[in-house]
């Protein structure tokens, strides 16, 4: 069984308008993100678990140990804040070496070490660089060597690469991941990008006014979400009422009934991603048929947004909004799209009831 | 309570403590001696009268300083750092230029015998004049300072809706500066407000003006914005430019007027110069006036020192929790003569030493400059991330290395600037050491320019305004460092 590098034990805590009710471990050296909207309590999280605030009840435990008494000092649990915090009056070395104090390392030992450190998150040689003459990006660099100098048990990123250009943040979210095989630091990483989250990490927490709504895999999280809200907010989709069966549904006639009775109640709410939907945009060309699946024909299309690599088309089908992902940009007004039943997920109240 | 404002409050008890200790006892002995005085003054229809008057004349000052400075406040927000600086050195030095030394310039300038003795002023005309010229500059570079600092983005979307820069002015960035003017002008009122003619009536409308002065402060603070600093339009037509330049040098030359005066009285005896004054100062070992000269400097520095103890104290106590601005203010505006009428009570129970003297006219020194250096620091300490703790706390660092190494590092360039100004209020400041009889260097010009010598007591002068400008202009270079690592 693996060991466990952080356990919050039915911890709650309300700050502001929220109240945190969390209850969660992650194995050690894994690299967990917490996803959710603003103001769902993602960057409180962090603080709780390195100590910044204390929670009102329940228990916090780093690599086997209770450190709810502890003082955030004391705890071993390093954060990077998204202004990095790069303390301005030292240097790039200073800076590092500020977080080797507790380490006790001879003067040799400590340069080697800050060398180390700089080259793991791939800064080379900028020690002696003034911390005003950094960029955005070197800064990041600096606060999470910083970071990682005082050997913490627990490594928590809040939103580091929420103030760099989307370029820099595709490099730097490989790095991450990088650094934490490296250095083999239990990891929690919050984002508010669900696509960076989702790529780098081992498991995600969705979070939703301060309660967990789903923790898991990034491919569980995606692929079988638990709610709409997760559903929806992990990605595109679409979500229709049941009675879109009935409209839809392209089956042989003798599995029609069958099918419906089997699958979905009138009180359920269908849900699917659009680039699950075959799409036929030229008319005239036949529909490939694969049975059982639910076609959408010539819907009106209302709005073509260009992505860079596709399109994402939003059409109307009666009084229905769907939306698919096109390679190309659609040649007529009209297009047609289907979607398999086993790619459709059913929910019951907000709830996931089948897949 | 979270951990970083139960370290402040720890490490700022020291500072009110000690500051408490200091002010009580001379203000306490001030009430005690002087109530019973109260209640036959404020009967006396004469002395209302006098008050009264004063009170308007300095409301009026105030006032007409307000109007005459505001020019001055819209070319200071919108021009560059370079100049910006040299008129911030300039026009702040006024409140380094001692009223006694003000006072002797109108004297030279149009006393008998004066360099323009054809214009008469009457004593309420010059002491009107005298609050006039330390009170623009005073509002030029606060409130100025405040408007530059001011988000502009509503300025600039109420431009492409269409409205016009009077109504913009009128409607946003009148009501957002309004605090500033206020706090600007509270601030000018007590400075002239400090020259008493009863220190318990005076202290207690201090003690009203300084409300409005820390009321406005917190509002001030709130509203300015760091990253508009540089969003103000700098560019102006050339008529604009022409007559604001006209504007700041008219203001600069009736700034130095005075200073200048002073100097050339000094070097200019029978209509020769000769520098023969300065000479004897400094080469023939002039022991009365060096031995003045260094203890003046020696009583600013250990004065300074103590008062900055006291003063990044208070300042980490307000800011961490945005209150008591107005205890640390309250030995500002009761005022230096006050405080020293206080202490006069204070020496009246303890043996007459010259050591009891020194001592006592240090801790008035210290009463009224910690005022000042909290003003200074205060915005500095303001301005420290609270991240910067946090990450530090994080790392492994306790809270008292984490402020000792991070925090105070960075408000160091702060309390540098508060502690060369403070050397200069002090060298500058007069009431306590002429009350205990201390040998200063204005205890020194005083006596002089008393016996008549004016040609040495404004080389004296001259030597001191020096002295506060030196000071001054490194107080000034340290406070853009503190702004960099903010």
């Amino acid at each position: 069984m693996p060991e466990l590098g952080l356990v919050c034990n039915q911890i709650r805590k309300t700050i502001g308008k929220i109240t945190l009710d969390l209850d969660f471990s992650i194995n050690k050296g894994e690299l967990v993100s917490i996803i959710g909207p603003s103001g769902s309590g993602k960057s409180s999280v962090l603080r709780l678990v390195c100590g910044l605030e204390s929670p009102a009840s329940g228990s916090i435990s780093i690599n086997g140990k209770d450190v709810t008494a502890l003082e955030a000092e004391k705890r071993k649990a390093a954060i990077v804040l998204p202004d990095y915090a790069i303390f301005p009056t030292m240097s790039v070395e200073q800076n590092v070496s500020y977080a080797l104090k507790g380490r006790h390392l001879s003067k040799e030992e400590t340069v080697a070490e800050i060398r180390r450190l700089l080259e793991l998150v791939n800064l080379g040689r900028t020690e002696k660089r003034k911390t005003r003459e950094l960029s955005a990006e070197e800064q990041y660099k600096v606060a999470m060597a910083r970071a990682l100098a005082s050997q913490p048990d627990i490594l928590l990123l809040d939103e580091p690469l929420s103030a760099l250009d989307t370029k820099t943040r595709q490099a730097l979210r490989n790095e991450i991941r990088e650094i934490h095989k490296k250095s083999g630091v239990t990891t929690l990483f919050v984002s508010n990008n669900q696509e960076e989250a989702l790529s780098i990490s081992d498991k995600v927490i969705v979070l939703r006014e301060g309660k967990i709504e789903q923790m898991g895999s990034p491919e569980d999280i995606y692929r079988r979400p638990n709610s709409e809200f997760t559903a929806t907010f992990t990605g595109e989709c679409n979500i229709l009422p049941y009675d879109v069966i009935l409209k839809t549904l392209r089956v042989p006639e003798t599995e029609r009934s069958k099918i419906i009775y089997q699958c979905f109640g009138p009180e359920h709410r269908l849900l699917f991603r659009p680039e699950d939907m075959v799409v036929n945009d030229m008319p005239g060309l036949p529909f490939p048929e694969f049975f059982p699946h639910l076609r959408f024909e010539n819907a009106k299309i209302i709005r073509s947004e260009y992505l860079g690599k596709e399109y994402l088309v939003t059409a109307q089908y009666e009084d229905l909004i769907i939306k698919v992902y096109t390679v190309y940009k659609p040649a007529s007004d009209y297009i047609t799209a289907g979607i398999r039943m086993t790619k459709i997920l059913e929910f019951n109240d907000g709830r996931l009831i089948r897949h | 309570m979270d951990r970083f404002s139960s370290y402040n409050r720890k490490y700022s008890l020291a500072g009110y403590l000690l500051l408490l200790v200091l002010f009580l006892p001379p203000f306490v002995l001030l009430i005690l001696n002087g109530y019973e005085t109260v209640p036959a003054l404020v009967t006396d229809m004469a002395f209302l009268k006098e008050t009264g008057i004063s009170l308007a004349l300095t409301a009026a000052a105030t006032l007409a300083s307000l109007i005459l400075a505001f020019p001055g406040i819209v070319i200071y927000s919108r021009c560059g750092s370079g100049i910006r600086n040299l008129l911030r050195i300039l026009l702040a030095f006024s409140f380094c230029f001692p009223p006694v030394l003000m006072d002797m310039c109108f004297d030279i300038l149009f006393g008998k015998g004066g360099y323009i003795a054809e214009i008469q002023m009457a004593g309420f005309l010059r002491s009107s004049a005298i609050s006039l010229m330390l009170g623009i500059p005073l509002l030029t570079v606060m409130a100025g300072e405040h408007w530059r600092r001011l988000d502009s983005r509503c300025e600039q979307d109420a431009r492409t809706l269409g409205a016009s820069r009077l109504r913009i002015f009128r409607t946003i960035t009148l009501p957002k500066l309004r605090q500033a003017m206020i706090g600007a002008s509270a601030l000018v009122f007590l400075r002239s407000m400090m020259a008493p003619e009863n220190p318990i009536l005076s202290s207690f409308i201090s003690l009203i003006v300084l409300a409005v002065l820390v009321s406005s402060e917190k509002n001030i603070s709130r509203s300015e914005s760091p990253d508009a600093a540089n969003c103000r339009k700098r560019r102006g037509n050339i008529l604009s430019v022409f007559l604001s330049s006209i504007y700041m040098i008219a203001v600069i030359a009736l700034l130095l007027v005075p200073a200048c005066s002073m100097i050339l009285r000094s070097v200019l005896s029978d209509g020769q110069f000769s520098f023969g004054i300065y000479m004897s100062m400094f080469s023939a070992l002039n022991p009365t006036w060096l031995v003045a000269l260094l203890f003046s400097l020696a009583l600013a520095l250990v004065s300074s020192l103590i008062a900055a103890f006291i003063a990044v104290r208070i300042s980490v106590g307000v800011a961490s929790s945005g209150s008591g601005t107005y205890i640390a203010m309250i030995p500002f505006a009761v005022g230096p003569v006050a405080i020293a009428t206080g202490l006069m009570g204070v020496y009246e129970w303890i043996p007459e030493t010259p050591a009891a003297k020194m001592v006592l006219t240090l801790i008035c020194h210290v009463l009224v400059i910690t005022s000042v250096q909290t003003m200074i620091m205060l915005p500095a300490v303001r301005s420290v991330r609270r991240s910067f703790r946090e990450t530090s706390l994080s790392l492994g660092s306790s809270s008292g290395r984490s402020f000792r190494h991070i925090d105070l590092r960075i408000i160091a360039p702060s309390v540098r600037t508060a502690v060369l100004t403070s050397c200069a209020l002090s060298i500058a400041s007069s009431g306590a050491a002429e009350a205990f009889g201390l040998n200063t260097v204005f205890a020194q010009i005083l006596r002089l320019s008393d016996k008549g010598d004016t040609a040495v007591s404004c080389a004296m002068g001259s030597v001191v305004l020096v002295l506060c400008f030196i000071f001054f202009s490194l107080g000034i270079g340290h406070s853009r460092e503190g702004k960099q690592h903010a």
